[in-house]
């Protein structure tokens, strides 16, 4: 306690990170690529009779001319561009972490961080008792006692409107409040759709929930949720889950930094701009593991360009396979 | 925005020693600086906590200096929050914000150069933090005598003319982004900008009429650099739970209590102090926070001076 901690001045560098990725990968200058456009590049539109413009061109002087950074997509007849950093879209039966913003008539108003702010109905959520009934006045004035502002939830996007509306549900026992965790932010183009977003990791006592909004929820496993999602496989009810579930203790010491270390290894992917998922998260937090890298240390240039290094190794493997 | 349970959780890894992000408690994040910033500033210096992004800026203005200090020159600390640093700081919600930042920043670089504050004058206002329980500055007098030089800047060396002319420093901070610490990165970037100005040569000379006049020169290698070896930085301790915790990144700040702003120079000498928090602190608590930043500010102060000697 009374030893002072570390303390470190440097320069800063732009593109360092850039240049680090470069070098890791044995890229020193990126290829002229036609694929990557910028804004004002000409798409060629050769050999295509007609086509139909997209999201992201325009027509300048009778050429077709990108008015977004990314890569160009064909499809059929359809040319787009297509951004690599973009703000959170919405499908249905994606599973997102989101905040809650504001409570307005039946409905709670949940901060995605997408382009607009998504509904959560008072009637898909699940009510005490478990009772399918129909939603009164008294419902409506206790909606705060469910989720209130600021709080963290799990859900499912049950449906988006043709208008861009999202509505959410969160009609399962896994699905609910988070307390008790960290948030770490993601770019969402990093996080790909995938069968399962809800990941306990029962070795390291972690529990994972990546959510396709890039909002990514990294928690010590608690066994009252442990076996409310067990339940939720099963079918069960999140009322009854949560009435057989005892109070859980305060995370020990060694469970929090389990914790920071995922949640560190996360960011050191977003760093890298990497795709986020669990195999991905344990390849990093292994790497530190072995390593022995300290947990405030894995933000540094020297684990950066560890991890990159691995990464060019994989992708060496892969191709020779 | 958070909910309590992140807000508990976060005070838990606290009191574990294991923060959000892995540092341990008296752990800084790493400082990133960039010097020259501002081409057509005296001065300038862009430093980055974490997130926490600040920049400052130094201008030097030919002025007339304050009736009270006739041989001295004269600084002038303004501290703005830009709209994008947060949500809070929409429309003109950080000014008083910036106010009391300023005047911490200016009673630790200049105590005596304060109006009416004699020396080593006492910095005592009330303000409003912008949190949701509104707390209140309180303020405590340095402990410099008066008489002797106190810390900071010697305002001496900026007189050009006794009671006529003397430089005046502008030290305007912008703050771009805030993820906690604000106060804490405003003084170490104020510390490396006023490193980095160059203030031009100026003589006294008697023209035809017999009166005396000054002449300025512009040329770079006759401008001569600021003594910064006395300056204090202000390094902020804050109380978590039982702990004495440092450089908060914002989503930490929502869990603590108060926090202590202690101004040290490089020896580890006190040179101000401001209490900020909602709560009051027992004295133990009080003592155990002022000897953390007593050990932490040397640390700091060496660590810049290194960097900034080798720019």
């Amino acid at each position: 306690m009374s030893a002072a901690g570390a303390v470190r001045v440097r320069q800063h560098q732009p593109g360092a990170d850039i240049a680090l990725i470069e070098r890791g990968l044995g890229v020193h200058d990126a290829p002229i690529s036609t694929t990557f456009v910028c804004i004002g590049d000409e798409i060629s539109t050769e050999g295509q009779e007609g086509f139909l413009r997209g999201h992201g061109t325009q027509v300048v002087d009778e050429k077709l001319v990108a008015t977004v950074c990314g890569v160009v997509e064909r499809v059929n007849k359809l040319i787009y561009v297509r951004t690599l950093n973009s703000r959170y879209n919405a499908e249905q039966g994606d599973v997102v972490v989101g905040r809650v913003a504001d409570i307005a008539g039946k409905a709670w108003r949940v901060d995605l961080k997408s382009r607009q702010e998504s509904k959560l109905l008072l009637s898909a959520v699940h009510l005490p008792g478990g009772i399918q009934r129909r939603r009164n006045a008294e419902d409506e004035l206790n909606m705060r006692s469910f989720f209130r502002e600021g709080e963290l939830i799990s859900a499912e996007v049950q449906s988006v409107h043709a208008d861009g509306s999202v509505a959410l549900h969160t009609r399962s026992a896994k699905y609910g409040k988070l307390t008790h965790g960290q948030l770490v932010e993601v770019p969402p183009n990093l996080i790909k759709r995938q069968k399962q977003h809800f990941h306990t990791l029962e070795a390291l006592g972690v529990e994972l929930i990546i959510g396709c909004n890039g909002l990514v929820w990294v928690a010590p496993l608690r066994p009252d949720r442990a076996a409310a999602a067990a339940a939720a496989d099963i079918g069960a009810d999140a009322a009854d889950a949560a009435a057989e579930a005892p109070v859980a203790p305060p995370p020990s010491k060694g469970q929090l930094e389990v914790v920071c270390r995922m949640a560190n290894a996360i960011r050191v992917l977003t760093r890298l701009y990497m795709p986020v998922y669990p195999a991905s998260i344990m390849a990093v937090y292994e790497a530190a593991m072995d390593k022995n890298v300290e947990l405030r240390d894995m933000l540094e240039p020297d684990f950066l360009e560890a991890v990159v290094k691995q990464e060019a190794q994989r992708r060496n493997s892969a191709m020779q396979e | 925005m958070a909910s309590t349970g992140e807000a508990a959780f976060c005070q838990i890894s606290i009191e574990n020693d294991v923060r959000l992000d892995g540092r341990s408690c008296h752990d800084m994040r790493p400082v990133e600086l960039e010097l020259g910033v501002i081409a057509q500033a005296a001065g300038s210096a862009r430093l980055r906590m974490g997130a926490t992004d600040v920049i400052v800026g130094v201008k030097v203005e030919v002025g007339s200096p304050s009736s009270s200090a006739p041989n001295q020159g004269r600084l002038q600390v303004t501290v703005e929050f830009s709209p994008c640093a947060s949500p809070i700081y929409k429309g003109r919600f950080g000014e008083t914000y910036g106010e009391q930042i300023a005047a911490v920043i200016e009673s630790s670089l200049a105590p005596s150069g304060r109006a009416g504050g004699g020396g080593g004058g006492g910095v005592a206002y009330d303000g409003t933090l912008p949190t949701a329980a509104s707390p209140h500055l309180r303020g405590a007098p340095p402990s410099s005598s008066s008489g002797t030089p106190g810390p900071g800047l010697d305002l001496s060396k900026l007189c050009i003319l006794p009671g006529k002319t003397a430089w005046v420093l502008f030290v305007d901070a912008l703050v771009l982004n805030d993820d906690g610490n604000v106060l804490g990165a405003v003084s170490a970037a104020t510390l490396a900008a006023l490193q980095h100005t160059r203030i031009p040569k100026v003589e006294a000379v008697r023209d035809a009429a017999g009166e005396e006049e000054i002449e300025l020169d512009d040329s770079p290698g006759a401008a001569w650099r600021l003594d910064v070896s006395a300056l204090p930085l202000v390094v902020t301790t804050s109380r978590v739970g039982s702990q004495c915790v440092m450089d908060l990144t914002a989503q930490e700040e929502r869990c603590s209590t108060s926090a202590l702003h202690v101004a040290v120079n490089r020896k580890g000498q006190l040179c101000g102090t401001t209490l900020s928090g909602r709560t009051g602190v027992e004295t133990s608590m009080l003592l155990m926070m002022m000897e953390t930043a007593q050990k932490l500010g040397p640390i700091l102060w060496d660590q810049l001076m290194g960097f900034l000697q080798t720019r």
